[in-house]
């Protein structure tokens, strides 16, 4: 059995001599050179994921840009009016988990039929290596030749060596900066300039209930794999992995075109594609972005040595509780492979169409990017230690019963404006007063409570800016609105709910703690927009609230 | 945030076991407040003294009680997510009474429908008495609203995700908003197949127990696209399956 091996794009300096991404373009043409109703066409494959052409159980598709049939980059050869039937659709099209512990594998799935699919046009219809794989874009990268999160040159050039088109180019990336410049801002987190990093690689723990050791990203984070799914999803639950760097990446290099922050006539309309999720599978980057997110999965496992969840409700895919299978089409027709995360679990066994699939990555460091930012302490022994509880033992297990329950809240719908916004949430005295309490009778047998922020219901339409947070002037962390839009929709698969999201702010509270401030009736947040906000663009937030997690 | 298993737990068998017993109630039928009791003269055709007996025999009172006691039997397993959203919303003190007072609300908004259901009813029985006919005539009815547009969209307002303030009267505000809201959604999207039961002279009770499985199940189903189209609510049996299978695995080890 072959184990085939993504590369780096960034070999060859991330040109077409790197032959990975001259096969690529090269399979990438012959896909988009079929109509939308054909399931191997790259329309239909980035349907998969999502997409504004016909309202799936999606939400109406807008009006105008987004909506796929004004996105220049699709071809009239794509013959959008011409959609397949009804129950291909339905079965293969906006399928993407995102905000839920299905991520990972999900996309896994995705990926590995998109590039079955690339390899086979490769090898039988372009005479090309039958060992092709599909690279990765590793954005993060410090190794030379030391600008990896500079998009690779293949995908801005607009002709191929042999002069033809390039259908790696895509006019619709407009960077970080909104000046069509596309990298990626890496480094720590920063309120000013929020930047993509790899701190999710020291969680390990994939999700609340998963075994494994609390350690840094799990005490100051949100686990890695993201929100266990249950039969009641709230759109609430982006992972560690997913929200930093997976959001970051494809809001800055989607972007939207900077005249909007200063044009007043110009209109949010001029997003990028990888900005939002039913139209970020058009674009060819979103391939190799994946396999990057894929590959820090895959090394997060093999390197890091942390566990999947090991629970039929996260093995068995959304189907244990009653929704549809993951489906990828296998032909022209829409021949279903049906899989499941248990069928994805490992990269080198995966169960593939009735057979076993093999593939690895040339780099499986943990991290890539030196991190110069630690949380103050790495695991639940040493915050043990820092509230002056009793000499811990190492390696002090998380509870599997924590109970979650709010302690304070926001009164009323908050609408953000550009830049900073303030909000007073209040505290409720006697629950704040038994968070006080665990904190001060902090110990081995009596574990402290943890504390979370909550955004609920973030609700707009301007999925490429992003939001810093601060509670009492600290800094807690940066998310990206990547998917916003989608989210709002009324009739959507979401209720219109906006996207959620949860900040673990337990060593913020710990400081707070430590410096005497046990009497807190309010805690002070401020929500800070990277980009201004585009006329009539609102973005409002339903409530923000302050939950205790029990151990 | 998400409630912990065992407040879940509680909240599905508080609901589940109100709602059993009052199915027990219904069968029951004491006082025969279920069911509608016919004079010898609206055989005669109806008349102001065939409506002053049939309303003797049945007092509207009576049939307001029945129509609630339904509506709680029938109903209030579709507000077990809501509730579970409202306990993990909601400071632990105001749970409990944040619960009572948005099924209060849900709860007034199909009783204010009953008061126009219930005159319906009486209506049918007025003018055709031990027919059929009314109860085909709701089913065609029912049968077109299941599948229209504005079906969905009552089922999918009911997806909405209502924020509640934490505190102090807002709270209860809200949570009674909430459980009216809910109970708009609920009725308009299930007015039809509600009504279709009470019409019946025979199989009332087999056909409300049917209604309500369609009830919930089509509560459980994602939000849709507006259109005209054929809804089959598969989910919740896929979700029973499948959380039985692997009960089952689970007990072999």
């Amino acid at each position: 059995m072959t184990t085939f091996k993504r590369r780096n794009a960034w070999n060859n300096n991330g040109t077409f001599d790197n032959p990975d991404l001259l096969w690529y373009a090269r399979a990438v043409r012959v896909m988009q050179a079929k109509p939308i109703a054909d399931a191997t066409s790259w329309w239909f494959y980035a349907a998969i994921h999502g997409q504004y052409l016909v309202n799936n159980g999606s939400g109406a598709p807008p009006t105008g840009y987004p909506n796929w049939t004004d996105i220049s980059y699709i071809p009239p050869g794509a013959n959008l009016s011409a959609l397949p039937p009804q129950n291909v659709y339905q079965t293969f099209w906006d399928q993407c988990q995102h905000g839920s512990w299905f991520f990972p594998p999900w996309h896994r799935g995705y990926l590995v039929a998109l590039e079955n699919l690339l390899r086979t046009i490769i090898v039988e219809e372009l005479g090309g290596p039958s060992d092709w794989a599909l690279p990765y874009w590793n954005y993060l990268s410090q190794a030379a030749p030391g600008n990896q999160n500079q998009i690779p040159p293949a995908f801005t050039v607009k002709t191929l060596p042999d002069g033809s088109p390039n259908p790696l180019y895509v006019p619709q990336r407009y960077g970080p900066n909104g000046d069509g410049n596309v990298y990626i801002e890496v480094g720590p987190d920063n309120p000013n300039n929020p930047k993509a990093n790899d701190e999710c690689q020291l969680d390990t723990i994939y999700s609340e209930s998963s075994p494994g050791q609390p350690g840094t990203g799990n005490l100051y984070g949100y686990y890695y794999g993201g929100q266990e799914t249950g039969f009641s999803h709230s759109n609430g639950g982006f992972g560690d992995l997913e929200s930093n760097p997976h959001n970051f990446v494809h809001v800055m290099v989607g972007g939207f075109d900077g005249d909007t922050w200063t044009d007043p006539n110009a209109q949010e309309t001029k997003e990028g594609l990888m900005s939002d999720p039913p139209v970020a599978g058009l674009d060819p980057i979103f391939y190799l972005h994946h396999a990057n997110i894929d590959r820090m999965w895959d090394a997060w496992n093999v390197t890091g040595n942390n566990s999947n969840p090991g629970d039929a409700s996260w093995l068995k895919g959304p189907t244990a509780n009653g929704n549809s299978q993951f489906a990828m089409p296998m032909d022209a027709a829409g021949t279903p492979w049906y899989y499941t995360p248990a069928d994805v679990n490992s990269t080198t066994s995966l169960r593939f169409y009735g057979t076993v699939y093999s593939y690895t990555y040339d780099d499986l460091s943990l991290t890539s990017y030196e991190t110069d930012v630690q949380p103050k302490s790495g695991n639940l022994a040493a915050r043990l230690t820092s509230l002056g509880a009793p000499a811990a033992e190492k390696n002090v297990q998380m509870s599997g019963q924590r109970k979650h329950e709010l302690i304070g809240a926001n009164a009323g719908s908050l609408s953000l404006s550009s830049g900073e916004t303030d909000a007073v949430v209040k505290l409720d005295a006697p629950s704040w007063n038994l968070v006080s309490k665990s904190l001060k009778n902090a110990s081995v047998s009596n574990l402290p409570d943890e504390v979370f922020l909550q955004l609920e219901n973030v609700k707009g339409t301007n999925n490429s800016n992003f939001l810093s947070v601060f509670v009492n002037d600290k800094f807690v962390r940066s998310v990206a609105l990547f998917g916003i839009r989608m989210a709002s929709l009324q009739d959507g698969a979401h209720g219109g709910s906006g996207l959620t999201f949860t900040f673990n702010i337990t060593n913020i509270i710990d400081e707070l703690h430590l410096d005497g401030n046990t009497d807190l009736n309010a805690l002070n947040v401020t929500i800070k927009t990277k980009n201004p906000l585009p006329k009539e663009d609102d973005i409002t937030i339903d409530r923000i609230s302050i939950y205790r997690v029990t151990q | 945030m998400k409630l912990s298993g065992n407040n879940r737990l509680k909240i599905n068998l508080v609901i589940s076991g109100i709602s059993a017993l009052t199915w027990l109630l219904l069968l029951v039928n004491p006082g025969q407040i279920m069911t509608i009791e016919h004079c010898h003269v609206s055989a005669a055709g109806p008349s102001a003294t065939s409506l002053k007996m049939l309303l003797e025999m049945n007092p509207v009172s009576s049939q307001l009680i029945g129509w609630g006691l339904m509506v709680v039997a029938m109903m209030l397993p579709k507000l077990i997510l809501p509730i579970q959203s409202i306990y993990i919303q909601s400071l632990r003190r105001y749970r409990l009474p944040c619960a009572l007072v948005f099924v209060l609300g849900y709860l007034t908004a199909w009783m204010a429908a009953g008061v126009l259901m219930v005159g319906v009813i009486i209506g049918f029985n007025l003018l055709m008495p031990g027919s059929y006919i009314p109860a085909l005539g709701v089913f065609i009815i029912a049968v077109i609203w299941q599948f229209s547009p504005l079906k969905q969209r009552f089922l999918n307002r009911g997806h909405e995700h209502y924020t509640l303030p934490a505190f102090g009267w807002p709270a209860y505000r809200g949570s009674l908003v909430f459980g009216l809201m809910h109970g708009v959604w609920c009725i308009g999207s299930g007015w039809a197949l509600m009504l279709f039961p009470m019409l019946l002279p025979q199989g009332h009770n087999l056909a409300m127990i049917l209604v309500t499985y369609i009830m919930i199940a089509e509560h459980l189903e994602h939000p849709a696209a507006l259109t005209w189209r054929v809804r089959v609510p598969l989910r919740l049996w896929r979700y029973t399956v499948a959380q039985t299978q692997m009960r089952l695995e689970r007990l072999q080890g």
